[in-house]
């Protein structure tokens, strides 16, 4: 039986945004993505909120996935539209604006968790912990949760491969590990996540 | 990006797993409000007007300067790698012509004596004074062509003494009666 583990509700493309403008129109219109990127390309800043609007919650929840910490989530999240701003002119529409700006957000978060050395120990497979078997399961444990709860290394490569949709290559390049390393992540993420949901 | 999104799950924990990432938020909202942040920050970043006119026709302005700069800098290098073959091509023009006037003017000089050797001595000594002004004329005009070799008219009037010369050196004065 084949079952995709891909959740397509995350798939950014196609979305529609409502912008009130009285430029073009005393009607309110409907902008599709890439109109509001040629907008904010011309240094329409309402447009880029339109932009924000669309797209903070994913933002934010690849930030709080990859450094479970809300707060710091909120300075990733915002850096990472502040990054992408900066970066606009060089966006030629060759992806979607979502996949281009996750993946600007992905590399701010690694940048600063990369800064924290015990992330960067936790990148090695050898460093992952066993599983822990808890006695207690009376409480039911939410992925979301059970995710925060991963060791760094094993839950950057789970939210980036299962949830994010990148390979092992891609992976291994963003962590400067080599792919084996993100395919054990993966194993022993899975591993930790199967054994959380059991309890 | 996409070619790991499904995978072959038949136990019950994956089924479990996959049922929990199917049913996750994709979308989580911020406590605060992120944009004021972001929009005080980006007003120090505005857009460059990609568009504008001047920036559409900067970079045809830059290639245009460069052809001519380039163009310029390859005529001056050509002037100065072509100057001394050219001065060697008008050299050696001025040096075969020398030779081709000597080759015939020698034995015309030989024959000028022989024809004219009966011609009486006042007459003999009028043709060779107007041959040595002839030769004064060449030599000084010749002195000026080797400094001068690109001077078209100067070559031109070399060439008029020349064929002068030669047409005096080739009358038979003993025939004719007469001289110049």
């Amino acid at each position: 039986m084949t079952i995709p583990l891909y959740n397509s509700a995350l798939n950014p493309i196609g979305k529609i945004a409502v912008l009130e403008t009285e430029r073009f129109d005393s009607e309110p219109k409907l902008l599709d993505e890439k109109r509001l990127v040629e907008m904010a390309q011309r240094n329409d800043s309402r447009a880029y909120e339109q932009l924000y609007k669309l797209h903070v919650g994913r933002v934010f929840a690849l930030c709080v996935r990859l450094c479970k910490d809300r707060d710091m989530a909120e300075d990733l999240t915002q850096e990472a539209f502040v990054q992408a701003w900066r970066k606009l002119a060089q966006f030629r529409g060759d992806s979607a604006f979502g996949s281009w700006l996750y993946r600007i957000a992905t590399n701010t978060t690694l940048s600063y968790l990369r800064k924290q050395s015990p992330f960067l120990n936790s990148l090695d497979i050898d460093d992952v912990p066993e599983p822990e078997y808890r006695e207690t399961s009376d409480e039911q444990i939410g992925l979301e949760t059970a995710i925060s709860e991963l060791p760094d290394g094993a839950r950057a490569v789970f939210v980036l491969y299962s949830l994010e949709g990148y390979t092992h290559d891609e992976i291994s390049k963003l962590l400067g590990i080599a792919q084996g390393s993100s395919k054990a992540q993966l194993h022993r993420a899975r591993q930790l996540l199967k054994r959380s949901l059991s309890n | 990006m996409t070619d790991n999104h499904y995978n072959e799950v038949s136990d019950p924990q994956d089924l479990a797993l996959a049922r929990a990432i199917r049913n996750l938020d994709s979308e989580m909202q911020p406590e605060r409000d992120l944009w004021v942040g972001i929009e005080r920050q980006i007003q120090d970043y505005p857009q460059k007007q990609r568009r504008s006119w001047s920036n559409d026709w900067m970079p045809y302005g830059v290639a245009a300067s460069l052809v001519v700069a380039v163009s310029a800098l390859v005529l001056n290098m050509m002037q100065l790698t072509s100057e001394e073959p050219r001065l060697v091509t008008a050299e050696q023009t001025f040096n075969q012509m020398q030779v081709d006037y000597v080759q015939l003017r020698n034995p015309l000089v030989q024959k000028f004596g022989e024809v004219n050797k009966n011609l009486d001595e006042q007459t003999l000594d009028d043709l060779y004074r107007n041959l040595n002004i002839l030769e004064s004329a060449r030599k000084e005009i010749e002195s000026q062509v080797r400094e001068n070799p690109e001077n078209r008219k100067l070559v031109e009037m070399l060439m008029r003494i020349h064929e002068q010369e030669l047409d005096l050196l080739r009358q038979d004065f003993t025939r004719s009666g007469h001289f110049l």
